[in-house]
Order: structure tokens, then C-alpha cells, then sequence
């Protein structure tokens, strides 16, 4: 059995070496060659409802993932679950056929309990999560008549799993109006590719199936401070994550005449993501909470079989990315009812397409406290870009909708 | 993982665990011991030994801005859960009624001063103030005798507070509101 490389698997669902001989092109836009677990996806509804911009405000269990200083400001013990409803759409061209697909999945997206230790002075608060970092369902079809040839295609790509991170972390509060806090946190999930290839009369239903394990930590220290009453400044450093994969697939070989056979193969990999620094002010004039966050990840650092370059021109696939999010809420007096707003352009990262329109979301929300004990909120959240391959020969527009509950208990 | 990876994970291992050691000067899980005469009530108020009480006392100075004016949100965000009941407090071992339980009461819990219901507590937890049926009166009123006798603690966590001149309280003084006390307190902090 031959051992690849996990993600070149993701590139040789590009490389159909049926579909390779008859035309002697690429028969598969570069979208195969995208890592897929480098998204931050948002967590929590409420702070997600504010365009996920948090860093300085947040003092849920949503913390541990937005900054782990923020657990500090918990006073109860608390019990967070956020569930979240994901509709991802693909508007795709390729070679002037347009095509369409979607897929929908619902999964449970956090769950954390945090428990304040009683102190006699100051904030003690510890806390255990289960945080899906990443969702990978996703479905792509493309059909039509491929250039050289003539020949019709169908090709299906499908996509499914998910990454889900387990950890503790802990805050305290050093001074009155400082808190720090830390977390770390190991990976487990898999990661399964499906890729149906079918051009007329060569391997005319070739199949690209791969089933891979992940695996890996990180952790991240951050920081909360109120240098003046209704101000706070939050700062969170999260380090390099460490995935490994391994798993095995099967892969079309083509054998000539028309004809293909299928190949086993095995992936032992690792991936290690760089350093991602954020910033974040959170502003509260009366009933207002207004939040801003900036944050920059250089994906040069990225490693996948080392630095991850274009193999013809040594140029980065990755580039660094400044990500800004900002958001505005507004609570009702008396009545525990919050409104909020936010928007992110969180930019793509992956350079080897044309980027028409960056990656950027919009978000509404609403929250309210029941008795003083049950916080729920819902988030309705969308995400789109549009980008190109260069030459034309390849578009797509991705939309991804997201319904986001939380439901919070303090004991 | 890389070596360079490794020394910087190692790095901020130690910065983080140090930090954490530091983290003592502010935050105190217990109070020290401190010795009391039987016939001396246990002090249960920072204002009772500390004149800097208001950095003693548990309040949250980390206002995340004007959700403690609303009762809704200020259970929710403010109030400790061991308010009610502090975790190491035994009512039996500080008995110091003849063997009868204490008057109700617990260390962190505001209470209302002399002058009884309806009142702000003595010393407000930054601005949460009374909580409803959280708030349950310990009976206890203010004891500037037990204020006096504290001026000669040192603790090693007790940071050095500038001397005061001593303004004994007038009856006027201890008629009036307490949450103008408690106003009056925050500026004397500034």
C-alpha cells in the first residue's frame, strides 16, 4: 500500500488520471487543494450575533474558545450549550456550465461547564469544553460538456466530518480590573472524501474515496482588562495547532484503453497551524455594548509538508490575514431583552484563486435572561465569498447560512 | 512538533504558570486566620478590620458596564453563587452565642445595616446592591470598636494604604442612608 500525503489527497481528487490522459489538463478546479480545517468558525450566538467580535466583552462559556480570560468573569456556575443549523449553498462555473448545490447539516456546537471557586477576594473559575472547531460537510457538483473533447462530465464531490476540540481551562483575576486566563486543548475527528469522477468512455465512474482520522492540540492565553470604568481591552494569543492525519483511501489509476483500476493508499500527515494574535476593545455606554476586534494570523507559518508553496512559482499559497470584526448590541431596561448586529470580513486565506469578493459575514441576534438563570440566544448569520481560478476557467460563489442557539444555565 | 515550536509552547507555559502564582496578591481563596476574644463578634465585613474595604471586599470592579443597574442581569452576572453560603464558613466552629446558632448571615452576603429593611447594604458589592431574597439582614451593624482594633494587622496580601485621619462617626452620620456612605466611600477611594 502506498503511503501519500493526506492533503495531496485533496489534490489528486484533482488528479482523475482518466479525465488527465484524455485531455492532458487539470480535470479539477484547485478547490481540492484547500486545506479545510484552517476556519475559525464562531462560537457562542451571542458574540457570533455581534460578528463574532468578543475578545474584549466575553464572559460566558463561549470564552474558552473566544479568550479564555473572559471565564474569569463568571460569577455562577454555568452551563453553556450552543447548537447551530448550517446551510452551505455552491454556486459553481466551470467552463461556462453553471451548477448549483447545497447540503445542511445541524450539530452540536459547544458545550462547557465552567464553576467559579468560591474566593474570598477576587475570580477563581475553571472550566471544561467540547467545541466543534470544524464542520466539513459540504457538497459540490459540477457538470457539462468538458472543451477538449467534447466530452460530458459529471463530477461529485463530497465532503464530510468534522473537528472537534476537548480541553480545560482556567482565569483569574490578578488585579481588580485585570483577568488572565489559559486553556488547551487536544483534536479529535475525522475528515471523509468522496469524489465521483465520470467523463464518457473513459473510467467512466471513477472513484476517489479517502477516510482519514485527525488528531492534535493547541491552547491559548489571553487577557482582559478595564483601564476605565465601561471600557475593556481584551488580548488572546493562540498558539501554533498540531494535526495529524492518518487514514487510508482509494484511488482510480488509469491503465489505459479506457480503462481504470482501483488503488489503495495510506495518509500519515501532519499539519501544524501558525500563531494567531487578536485585539479587541469593548465599549458599554448606557444600554449599548459596542465591541471591535482585529486579528491577524500569518499563514506563511503554515506547514504542511513543510512551508505550503506553489510548487511552480515558490510563491505562498497561505497569505496573512487581518481579520476585523464589530458588533453592537443594545438591551431593554427592565425587560431582559437584547438586540444585536455585527459584521466580519474575515479574509480568505488561500491564495490560489482571484478573490471577487473577500470572505465576509453579517449577523443578527437576539438574547434574553429567563429568571435570572437561563440565558438564550439566537444568532442567524451569513457568510459568502466569491472568487475565481485563474483563467476564468473556474467560479464559484459560496454562501453559508447559519442559525446559531445558545442556551446558557447558572446554577 | 519543531524545536523552535516547542521552546516558544515552553516559554508561554511559563509565563502563563507564573502569572498564576502572581495571580495571589489579588486573588484570596480564604481569609487568614484571625484571632478574636469570645466576647468579640467575628468580624464578618471587611470594613470591620480593613479601612480599604471596598478592595477587600468581594465586589466585582470589572463592571462590563450597566447590566448591574437591572435585577435580571445582575443575578446573572454578578452575584456569586457562594454569596449564600461560603464555601469554608462553619457556623458551629464561630458560635459565639452560648451555643445557639448565630444570627443568619454569611461572609459575603450584603447586609442591611441598623435602621433594617429597605435599606442599600452597609458596603454595596460594587454596584449589584441588594439582591432580593438573596439578601437576607445578618442583624449585625457597624463595629468601629472591631475597625480599631484591626489597625495593627499586617498581612503579607494587604497592600499599603496611605493613613486616613480618623473621622469618627458622628449620630448624624450613622443615621444617614447607606448608600450615601457607600457613594462616599468610592470617592474616598479615588
Amino acid at each position: 500500500m502506498r503511503r501519500i500525503p493526506a492533503l495531496s489527497i485533496l489534490a489528486i481528487l484533482a488528479i482523475v488520471p482518466a479525465a488527465w490522459a484524455v485531455t492532458g489538463q487539470e480535470p479539477h478546479p484547485p478547490t481540492s487543494l484547500e486545506i479545510p480545517f484552517l476556519e475559525r468558525e464562531p462560537s457562542g450566538a451571542r458574540w457570533a450575533g455581534m460578528g463574532g467580535a468578543a475578545i474584549g466583552a466575553v464572559d460566558d462559556g463561549s470564552a474558552f474558545v473566544i479568550n479564555p480570560a473572559g471565564l474569569g468573569r463568571i460569577r455562577r456556575i454555568e452551563f453553556l450549550g450552543t447548537l447551530q443549523k448550517q446551510s452551505y449553498d455552491i454556486d459553481a462555473t466551470w467552463f461556462g456550465n453553471p451548477t448549483s448545490s447545497s447540503i445542511s447539516n445541524t450539530t452540536l456546537r459547544e458545550l462547557t461547564l465552567s464553576f467559579p471557586f468560591p474566593t474570598y477576594r477576587g475570580s477563581l473559575v475553571f472550566s471544561g469544553s467540547m467545541s466543534r472547531r470544524n464542520v466539513f460537510d459540504s457538497y459540490t457538483v459540477r457538470s457539462g460538456i468538458y472543451p477538449i473533447g467534447d466530452v460530458p462530465y459529471r463530477d461529485t464531490e463530497e465532503r464530510s466530518g468534522m473537528l472537534t476540540s476537548w480541553g480545560g481551562g482556567a482565569s483569574v483575576q490578578v488585579s481588580p480590573q485585570v483577568f488572565i486566563g489559559l486553556e488547551g486543548h487536544g483534536f479529535t475527528g475525522n475528515l471523509n472524501s468522496k469524489d465521483r469522477w465520470a467523463v464518457w468512455g473513459v473510467c467512466s465512474d471513477a472513484v476517489f474515496s479517502s477516510n482519514t482520522d485527525l488528531g492534535g492540540y493547541g491552547g491559548s492565553v489571553g487577557m482582559q482588562y478595564q483601564p476605565i470604568p465601561l471600557v475593556g481591552i481584551g488580548a488572546v494569543l493562540k498558539s501554533p495547532e498540531h494535526v495529524s492525519l492518518k487514514g487510508h483511501g482509494d484511488q482510480p489509476v488509469y491503465i489505459g484503453e479506457g480503462l481504470c483500476e482501483n488503488s489503495e493508499f495510506s495518509v500519515d500527515d501532519e499539519a501544524t497551524l501558525p500563531y494567531s494574535m487578536g485585539v479587541g476593545v469593548s465599549l458599554a455606554p448606557a444600554n449599548f455594548l459596542i465591541n471591535f476586534d482585529v486579528v491577524y494570523t500569518d499563514w506563511h507559518e503554515l506547514k504542511y509538508l513543510g512551508r505550503v508553496r506553489d510548487p511552480n512559482t515558490g510563491d505562498y499559497l497561505y497569505d496573512p490575514t487581518t481579520d476585523l470584526h464589530v458588533g453592537v448590541e443594545y438591551a431593554f431596561g427592565q425587560i431582559p431583552f437584547r438586540l444585536r448586529a455585527g459584521y466580519a470580513r474575515v479574509p480568505l486565506e488561500f491564495k490560489w484563486f482571484d478573490v471577487t469578493k473577500d470572505r465576509s459575514s453579517f449577523s443578527l441576534g437576539a438574547g434574553t435572561v429567563v429568571e435570572s438563570a437561563v440565558g438564550f440566544d439566537v444568532t442567524w448569520q451569513r457568510t459568502s465569498f466569491e472568487r475565481k481560478s485563474v483563467g476564468d476557467d473556474y467560479s464559484e460563489e459560496r454562501t453559508i447560512d447559519r442559525v446559531i442557539l445558545t442556551l446558557a444555565y447558572r446554577f | 512538533m519543531n524545536a523552535g515550536a516547542a521552546r516558544a509552547g515552553l516559554v508561554a507555559s511559563i509565563l502563563v504558570v507564573s502569572g498564576l502564582l502572581v495571580a495571589g496578591c489579588y486573588t484570596v481563596l480564604v481569609h487568614p486566620q484571625v484571632e478574636t476574644t469570645s466576647e468579640e463578634p467575628f468580624p464578618r465585613m471587611c470594613s470591620d478590620c480593613h479601612s480599604s474595604a471596598d478592595y477587600y471586599y468581594w465586589h466585582f470592579p470589572y463592571q462590563s458596564g450597566w447590566y448591574s443597574g437591572y435585577p435580571s442581569y445582575r443575578h446573572y452576572y454578578y452575584d456569586p453563587w457562594w454569596w449564600n453560603n461560603y464555601w469554608w464558613w462553619d457556623d458551629d466552629e464561630h458560635n459565639h452565642n452560648g451555643g445557639e446558632r448565630a444570627p443568619e448571615g454569611h461572609l459575603w452576603q450584603p447586609r442591611v445595616p441598623p435602621g433594617g429593611a429597605g435599606s442599600e447594604p452597609a458596603i454595596a458589592p460594587g454596584t449589584s446592591g441588594n439582591t432580593g431574597d438573596k439578601n437576607k439582614s445578618s442583624g449585625q451593624g457597624g463595629q468601629s470598636g472591631d475597625k480599631e482594633k484591626s489597625k495593627n494587622e499586617e498581612h503579607l496580601w494587604q497592600p499599603r494604604v496611605p493613613p486616613q485621619n480618623p473621622q469618627p462617626a458622628t449620630p448624624a452620620e450613622n443615621d444617614q442612608p447607606s448608600d450615601k456612605k457607600s457613594d462616599e466611600n468610592s470617592r474616598d477611594k479615588k
